[in-house]
């Protein structure tokens, strides 16, 4: 919130062509930062207590080249980063505070203001999806020389883009309302509902799971590769499947090459056998035991909607770091 | 040419602000005046009166950077408010709570200054909160599944912009004193969204125009079936008098009395389509179980409304609770766009006691008529094996006429009602179609208004062909005086005198038998 609009198109994590259509939208890009935030924030809670908690080189800007290897864990960010911009741009369509946002009926209209009294104007998602398809797989179409991704790797980026925001699309839910005579179903009118970016988080949670491995073929497509557990190959892939190609790195330790930042320092759970618990989350380091004052708020009450007044209690707890 | 289909929705995600005065000012607050709170679970208001709160909706959108109109053609602007609601474990959702909002809604001219607004209605709703979360949701973060709510309905659409500002007021020492007060156990609400309904205009004009081409062919058609009567030396019986009323209802919901809404503001139109719709249904069930019951040979109590009374008091029944129903529901939001029925326990009660007795009423209706139905059958089956072929050749034909003639209308009204029946689920369908993800150029997509039209079609042409084939011949009888039915002694169709008496197709249909 409270963006000032002016530098954003100046970012470092923009490229070439992003800044461009920043130039020509710059009131959407307000959505797109909280759009990608979102995503993010969802991201790390899907990731909480993983030794990969969605910790990445986030300073380099929003939507700037997020991960080096073409990993599960880049697909996933592509995807949700994808999926939390059209998220919010749609949302922002429907609080009317985009006026560029079309009628995007599948008939598009030649002339929005006789169509629209003739035909009504669809979903605000469409826009939102065809935004974000523009702004955020430019990157992928562009051969930016600074830097050395090869063109698996680019198909790869927008084929989990399109996944994200095609599980979006996918997770709507109708909700209908009948008023013929009396209330009755003869005439009855549907609309379709976002889904939270929770339940996507969830949804591309468990793509994260079954995600699969692709490699580059002669013709330059993407080609399926074979199960290394399972030894099965698939023979196609959803185009809301997550695809990845390189192995996910070891993230246990700080590595600049691979850009992984280590488990130092995390807060573990001793004695859980999850992934949270120590014994995983270190890496077998080990871990130091603090004992931490904690102030937390206590004997909430609430005064409606948005207002709650609690007193600070102290507690006393101790905390597992991991060496 | 390309009918869209029959209503189209906008969606306004309500936009918050903050309006010191607490709506006090009697400013409208809209996007331009509008301190936006950008997440509301983070502001902190000012003082405990939430009024400072504005969630704002100026419908419709601007899309593709053009300001949208609404325009008369659209008929009807209804208005569905759905709810979020976050778990919160400090603000707890506790199921049927009671939801009150402070709407204001408000129109501008296309001539006006683009904020000057002007007052439609001011109310005070209160809505039941329905909302559901499963046990795993049950976290912060968690987002309740809510029921939408009717907000308003509007039987015009007369103005091109509409603006409405809703506040969620709340009294802290009602809430103290009896936590069943309003808005004390709504939960963390996170936001309003509207979905307002409307009919398409390019829906409208194909309607239109089928209603307009439709309304002097009924209504000619009808002149001539009454002039057969008329003619007539004996009184028309119960059969044709129903014809009579079925086709006088259908030129009344044919009548397009909308062109005039096109000009002038008629909110009262919905209301008035409801009742137009209303007769002729009623009219056409009572038409079914007469034409049925008229063709019941040896039931001998026929042409006489008072043998149906039974059956017709279902009909009655049913349409009597609807018409209250209506006329309660609409016609207070004549007055008040945002009243409803269903908001009062005591009104939803009796709208369900309405609709709960007419939908008994009705199902009674139709197994009573389909046992008729069946019986009809059966008898004429039986009939016809037993004497058809006793009877002069003469007669035969004319026998066979008349049941020929019975049959293809009874199996137009299954037609009919099937192609209704049918069109509702194409319509159905082609929604979920339409919504669908992928499948978006489906054949029923574009078709669901041709289905519409389709049946409204279908019915026109059921009652023209009703009074067409069950006019009474005139050519050869009309100097006849002596008025026969199947119910006179049988003697007297023994006489040959009587043979150039025009008679009723049922009275043809029994000669035989008494031959």
């Amino acid at each position: 919130a409270g963006h000032n609009v002016k530098p954003v198109c100046e970012l470092p994590g923009l490229s070439p062509g992003q800044a461009q259509v920043c130039e020509l939208f710059k009131d959407h890009m307000p959505a797109v930062s909280i759009g990608a935030q979102n995503a993010i924030q969802e991201c790390q809670r899907q990731f909480t207590g993983h030794r990969w908690n969605c910790s990445t080189h986030y300073s380099t800007g929003m939507l700037g080249p997020i991960h080096k290897m073409a990993t599960r864990e880049a697909a996933f960010t592509y995807a949700i980063l994808s999926a939390g911009v059209t998220h919010e741009i749609g949302r922002r369509c429907k609080q009317g505070l985009l006026t560029s946002c079309g009628c995007s009926d599948e008939t598009k209209p030649k002339n929005v203001p006789t169509d629209w009294s003739w035909g009504g104007c669809g979903d605000n998602v469409e826009y939102g999806y065809k935004f974000s398809r523009d702004f955020i797989d430019i990157r992928e179409k562009e051969h930016d020389p600074k830097r050395n991704h090869d063109n698996g790797r680019s198909l790869m980026n927008r084929r989990n883009n399109e996944a994200g925001r095609k599980i979006l699309k996918r997770h709507r839910k109708p909700k209908c309302k009948c008023h013929g005579v009396s209330g009755a179903c003869n005439m009855k009118t549907c609309w379709m509902q976002l889904p939270s970016m929770e339940q996507v988080g969830k949804i591309l949670r468990n793509k994260y799971d079954k995600a699969i491995r692709v490699q580059i073929n002669d013709r330059g497509n993407l080609q399926l590769l074979a199960d290394e557990a399972t030894k099965e190959r698939k023979t196609r892939a959803l185009p809301t499947d997550l695809v990845f190609m390189d192995d996910s790195p070891d993230y246990c330790r700080f590595d600049r090459h691979s850009g992984t930042l280590g488990t130092e320092g995390r807060v573990c759970k001793r004695g859980s056998g999850g992934a949270e618990g120590c014994d995983s989350l270190c890496c077998g380091r080990g871990y130091n035991t603090y004992t931490q004052e904690v102030k937390s708020k206590c004997n909430c009450k609430f005064e409606w909607c948005c207002k709650v007044v609690c007193q600070t209690c102290n507690n006393v707890t101790q905390v597992d770091i991991c060496k | 040419w390309y009918a869209p289909s029959p209503s189209s929705y906008m969606e306004f995600e309500m936009i918050t602000c903050r309006d010191e005065t607490k709506g006090l000012s009697g400013e409208w607050i809209h996007r331009d005046n509008c301190q936006q709170i950008s997440e509301l679970s983070e502001y902190t208001p000012s003082s405990f009166d939430l009024r400072e709160i504005v969630f704002i909706a100026k419908m419709p959108h601007t899309r593709d950077g053009i300001e949208l109109e609404y325009s008369p053609w659209f008929q009807f602007l209804l208005g569905v408010l759905h709810v979020d609601v976050e778990y919160s474990e400090h603000f707890k959702y506790v199921a049927h709570a009671p939801l009150e909002l402070e709407v204001r809604m408000g129109y501008r001219d296309k001539e006006s200054k683009k904020n000057e607004w002007k007052e439609l209605v001011t109310s005070n709703v209160t809505r039941i909160l329905e909302c559901t979360i499963a046990e795993d949701e049950k976290k912060a973060g968690g987002t309740y599944d809510c029921d939408m709510l009717d907000l308003f309905e509007l039987g015009s659409s007369s103005y091109p912009f509409y603006l409405i500002n809703i506040r969620i007021p709340i009294n802290q020492q009602a809430c103290q004193f009896d936590n069943k007060s309003a808005n004390c156990q709504i939960g963390k609400l996170t936001g309003l969204r509207l979905i307002e309904i409307h009919q398409n205009g390019g829906f409208t004009l194909v309607w239109l125009w089928t209603k307009t081409f439709m309304t002097p062919v009924v209504a000619i058609c009808l002149w001539w079936y009454y002039n057969r009567i008329n003619q007539l030396a004996r009184n028309p019986l119960l059969l044709e008098r129903a014809i009579l009323l079925l086709g006088l209802s259908l030129v009344i919901l044919d009548f397009p009395i909308e062109w005039i809404s096109l000009t002038y503001r008629i909110p009262f139109l919905l209301l008035i389509s409801d009742l137009r719709q209303g007769l002729f249904y009623t009219v056409l069930f009572s038409f079914w179980l007469i034409f049925a019951g008229e063709h019941l040979i040896d039931d001998n109590t026929r042409n006489n409304l008072k043998s149906y009374r039974f059956n017709l008091s279902f009909i009655i029944t049913a349409s009597l609770g609807l018409l209250i129903y209506d006329l309660i529901e609409r016609g207070i939001q004549l007055y008040d766009p945002f009243y409803s029925v269903w908001s009062s326990p005591t009104g939803s009660q009796i709208a369900y006691f309405a609709i709960f007795i007419s939908a008994i009423s009705t199902v009674a209706y139709f197994i009573f008529l389909f046992f008729k139905i069946a019986r009809v059958w059966s008898t004429i089956k039986s009939k016809r094996s037993a004497q058809i072929y006793q009877t002069s050749e003469n007669r035969r034909l004319k026998v066979e006429g008349v049941i020929y003639r019975f049959k293809f209308l009874m199996l137009f009204t299954l037609l009919c009602s099937a192609f209704t029946i049918a069109a509702y689920f194409m319509k159905q369908y082609g929604e979920a179609q339409l919504h669908g993800d992928e499948a978006r150029d489906g054949f029923l997509t574009g078709s669901t208004s041709a289905f519409f039209t389709g049946a409204f079609g279908m019915c026109n042409i059921y009652v023209l062909l009703l009074l067409a084939m069950y006019a009474p011949s005139h050519k050869h009888y009309r100097g006849a005086s002596q008025l026969i039915d199947e119910n006179d002694d049988d003697e007297i169709m023994e006489d040959p005198s009587n043979q150039h008496t025009e008679s009723n197709a049922m009275t043809t249909f029994l000669k035989p038998s008494t031959d």
